[in-house]
């Protein structure tokens, strides 16, 4: 398959996959259109909205359009990282049977994460980093694909433990899931409480996922883009060469490396569904906000200031925007 | 585009280089003009361009900015940097870039804008323009002010005129030499400034004194060369004369040998005759002591001391028997001279029948007459054609000539000795000329030669003159014969404006010494003597 039908068919395995789903859901296209991204790029997705959302029947929809396995776990502050990742059960036979917890599916739903301990959260984050779990020495890896999206809840509220940035970093996106319009509502509203159930067909296999991550690998990118996405990671940060005005005034730790290799990745897959060959700068700046507002730590004066991350970001755009300058200038 | 730039980005360079230079021509302390100004300008902006232009733009460059401009989502810079041969994705990917590329426009692209360089030079130059324009505008003059410029514009004219008739005349030949161009370039540098009147009266006229100085020093030294190359021709000529003889198979003859009329021949023969004859008595008178001596001083009879007497005298004797050889041998070799001048005077006489001696001797006595005169203070007696003339007829001689090695020599030496005269004549003519004529010091004359006296000092009673000077000048013979002065010498007037330019202390003496001495050589009429005497009188209380 040469490299434009490889294009051709990301874009058509990524359209099809996104009405499927879009059958189901009603409207936040743009979540959608950021899990299946972070299904391309091999990365997980943290889901920022209220309960409600239909994040659970997002995940549960992208499996069935992929034939994929789905599983869903619900955190609690009680819940033990065996609870997560499986655990050896004495059988009959008196001898140790593994038995794999709900990690051991292709697209893994991680509802309210934060309401895990540390302790849980670490577990189930370390099994997103490796891709494989560990019990009682043996090392088991987890199928392929994997996607893990995580949701939390941005309402403080008790008994909760917010993830800590090392474990934030691992999340390729972190997409905010918007309270659906007047127009959604009722569109979802008739279809959940009439007799018609829709559900999604299986319209890709996961062999068609790995072939869309294989493509995305192979999307060009210049020097002067990817200068111009390094300087926005490098902006982001409060000190060192390339820090900008606003993250130097609000930010306390800036994007790390992943950061800038995930929004080149996230770009990649904005320019295939653009039928590019190649990323611009507009991929970047599309992709700047979901995969960079989880990875910047703000300071006491940006709260004090009621700045969000994705305020800081504007202006880090805007910063870096104005020093890239037409190299011809008449 | 980049030249576009450029040349605005230099235009902008130059344009605040000429408003410096503008802003000091407005407080006089470097002189502009509108064509120097928009020359800088200009030239900045074409060397802006030139530079934009030349300049290379790197095609990773060109293809970032094509990218912006066209909306090409990075494909061309992307397709610049890909690969073909190391990623599947980028052969594709320059295609596409190529394909987007195709329906583009460069001009669509580069538009020609008037961005900042440009509005930065536009400005500036209009800056440039106003700030030239209040320095010179005549509004803010008063109506003095306005006076003098307006005379200054007219002397300007007037040196114009000066330059252009006797250093750039078209009939005048050869073309000019150095020190006419130096002068002319002086010349023209004056009129600039004049024609700006921005300078003084006595700073103008002292610019103008120090050209004519030149221009006299020029011409006093054009002249001595001139007469010099006279000198070498003349020589040259002699030699032509002794190849003649050389030719005829006669030895060289002494100076005036050869103008001897043929009774003067035969006198100076006569007179030669006598002279060997007296030399051959005397030689005769010697020899006949001689032999007297010798025979006494055989003899054996003699003492010591009229032995000693005796040969001492015969050595004397002898030193004169030596010189009276001598004399005879110059008379025998005068005696066939003047036989043989008579032959080389044939020789001569057939040479100056040569209707090119002829015009040879007679164009060399014309430069010589006008060497002569302007040594001597007086109008040059060769006009503008007539040197042409020369020079044309010099010119086809010496082609003529040029196997001839004396001859070529002579011809060489006329030419110089021509163009010298040339130059000599122009920049006296220069001295003259501008002199007299700058404002502030009286009325200005036409007269470009001062041996003239029947053209200077023509007025009759003082006139006040164009600046603020007060010059009284009278006419009249200088002499009670009417006869012109071969030389009056030109000074810097003593007056300008409301200043001396020379302390009143200092000419008096000198100037009075002057008029006791001319005085006393009765070299003023008797009816001005008292006039002269009265004047002075009145100076010195």
């Amino acid at each position: 398959m040469d490299a434009t039908q490889q294009t051709k068919k990301f874009s058509e395995t990524f359209q099809k996959v996104r009405t499927e789903i879009q059958k189901v859901i009603v409207g936040q296209d743009d979540v959608v259109e950021s899990v299946l991204i972070g299904l391309a790029c091999n990365g997980h997705v943290l889901l920022e909205g209220m309960p409600g959302l239909g994040k659970t029947l997002l995940v549960k929809s992208l499996a069935q359009s992929l034939r994929l396995d789905f599983s869903r776990i619900q955190f609690t502050p009680d819940m033990m990282p065996a609870d997560v990742t499986g655990t050896n059960v004495l059988t009959d036979s008196r001898a140790f049977e593994f038995r794999r917890g709900p990690i051991f599916a292709n697209l893994v739903l991680a509802d309210e994460i934060n309401r895990a301990t540390p302790k849980t959260q670490s577990a189930m984050l370390e099994a997103m980093q490796e891709r494989s779990v560990t019990v009682g020495g043996k090392r088991m890896p987890l199928a392929e694909p994997f996607l893990v999206m995580a949701t939390q809840n941005p309402v403080e509220q008790e008994g909760t433990y917010p993830l800590p940035e090392a474990q934030l970093d691992r999340f390729l996106v972190k997409v905010l899931v918007p309270f659906p319009t007047k127009d959604e509502l009722r569109e979802v509203v008739r279809r959940t409480t009439g007799n018609e159930t829709q559900e999604a067909l299986p319209v890709a296999e996961k062999e068609d996922v790995l072939e869309m991550r294989k493509t995305l690998r192979q999307v060009q990118i210049s020097d002067e883009v990817l200068n111009f996405a390094l300087s926005l990671v490098v902006g982001t940060h409060p000190t060192g060469d390339g820090s900008t005005d606003v993250a130097r005034k609000y930010a306390r730790y800036g994007a790390s490396p992943r950061g800038a290799q995930s929004l080149v990745s996230v770009a990649k897959a904005q320019a295939l569904l653009g039928e590019r060959f190649n990323v611009s700068k507009e991929d970047i700046k599309r992709s700047l906000k979901s995969v960079l507002r989880h990875r910047i730590l703000l300071n006491f004066e940006a709260e004090a200031d009621g700045m969000t991350t994705d305020q800081v970001l504007d202006q880090v755009l805007a910063s870096v925007e104005a020093k890239d300058r037409d190299p011809i200038r008449v | 585009m980049r030249g576009w730039k450029g040349f605005a980005i230099g235009a902008s360079l130059a344009a605040a280089f000429a408003l410096v230079w503008a802003v000091m021509d407005w407080a006089n302390l470097a002189p502009a003009s509108a064509i120097d100004l928009g020359l800088v300008v200009a030239f900045g902006g074409i060397v802006g361009g030139l530079i934009g232009f030349l300049q290379p733009v790197p095609a990773k460059t060109l293809g970032d900015s094509i990218d912006r401009r066209a909306g090409l989502d990075n494909r061309l810079g992307t397709a610049l940097e890909g690969n073909p041969a190391d990623d599947a994705f980028a052969e594709p990917q320059r295609a596409d870039a190529q394909a987007k590329l195709g329906g583009i426009r460069a001009k669509d692209l580069f538009p020609f804008r008037f961005g900042r360089p440009q509005f930065a030079a536009v400005t500036l130059s209009a800056l440039v323009a106003a700030v030239f324009l209040l320095g010179n505008t005549p509004l803010l003059l008063s109506p003095e002010q306005k006076q003098a410029r307006k005379e200054m514009k007219a002397e300007s004219a007037r040196v114009e005129k000066v330059r252009r008739e006797n250093l750039e005349n078209p009939k005048d030949a050869p073309g000019m030499s150095e020190e006419e161009k130096r002068l002319a370039d002086e010349m023209r540098r004056l009129e600039r400034e004049l024609e700006r009147a921005k300078m003084s009266p006595e700073e103008a006229m002292q610019k103008a004194n120090n050209i004519a100085n030149e221009a006299d020093k020029l011409s006093l030294k054009a002249n001595e060369d001139a007469q010099k190359q006279l000198a070498t021709a003349s020589e040259a000529m002699e030699q032509m004369k002794a190849d003649a003889l050389k030719q005829a198979g006669l030895p060289p003859m002494p100076s005036g040998m050869t103008e001897m009329s043929p009774e003067q021949r035969k006198n100076a023969q006569k007179e030669n005759q006598k002279r060997q004859n007296d030399l051959k008595a005397q030689m005769a008178a010697l020899e006949k002591r001689l032999a007297e001596i010798k025979e006494r001083l055989k003899s054996d009879k003699l003492s010591k001391a009229e032995r000693d007497q005796l040969e001492k005298e015969r050595a004397a004797l002898e030193a004169q028997k030596k010189a009276l050889e001598s004399e005879l041998a110059a008379a025998k070799k005068d005696e066939l001279t003047l036989k043989l001048s008579a032959e080389a005077q044939a020789v001569f006489e057939k040479m100056a029948k040569n209707p090119l001696y002829q015009e040879l001797m007679k164009l060399q006595a014309k430069l010589q007459a006008n060497a002569d005169a302007m040594a001597n203070g007086q109008k040059p007696t060769l006009t503008a054609e007539e040197r042409r003339k020369m020079q044309e007829a010099l010119e086809a001689f010496a082609r003529e000539m040029k196997d001839q090695k004396a001859m070529e020599a002579y011809l060489k030496a006329m030419i110089e000795a021509l163009k010298n005269a040339k130059t000599a004549g122009n920049c006296k003519s220069v001295g003259l000329g501008i002199r007299p004529t700058m404002p502030g010091i009286g009325g200005p004359s036409n007269d470009i030669w001062a041996g003239d006296n029947k053209k200077i000092n023509k007025l009759d009673k003082g006139v006040e003159g164009g600046g603020k000077t007060f010059t009284t000048q009278v006419t009249g013979s200088k002499r009670p014969t009417g006869e012109s002065d071969p030389y009056i010498e030109f000074k810097a007037p003593t007056m300008v404006g409301n200043r001396s330019s020379i302390p009143y202390s200092k000419v008096l003496p000198s100037y009075k010494k002057r008029a006791e001495s001319a005085l006393n050589r009765q070299e003023i009429p008797k009816e001005y003597q008292g006039r002269v005497k009265e004047y002075f009188k009145s100076l010195g209380q």
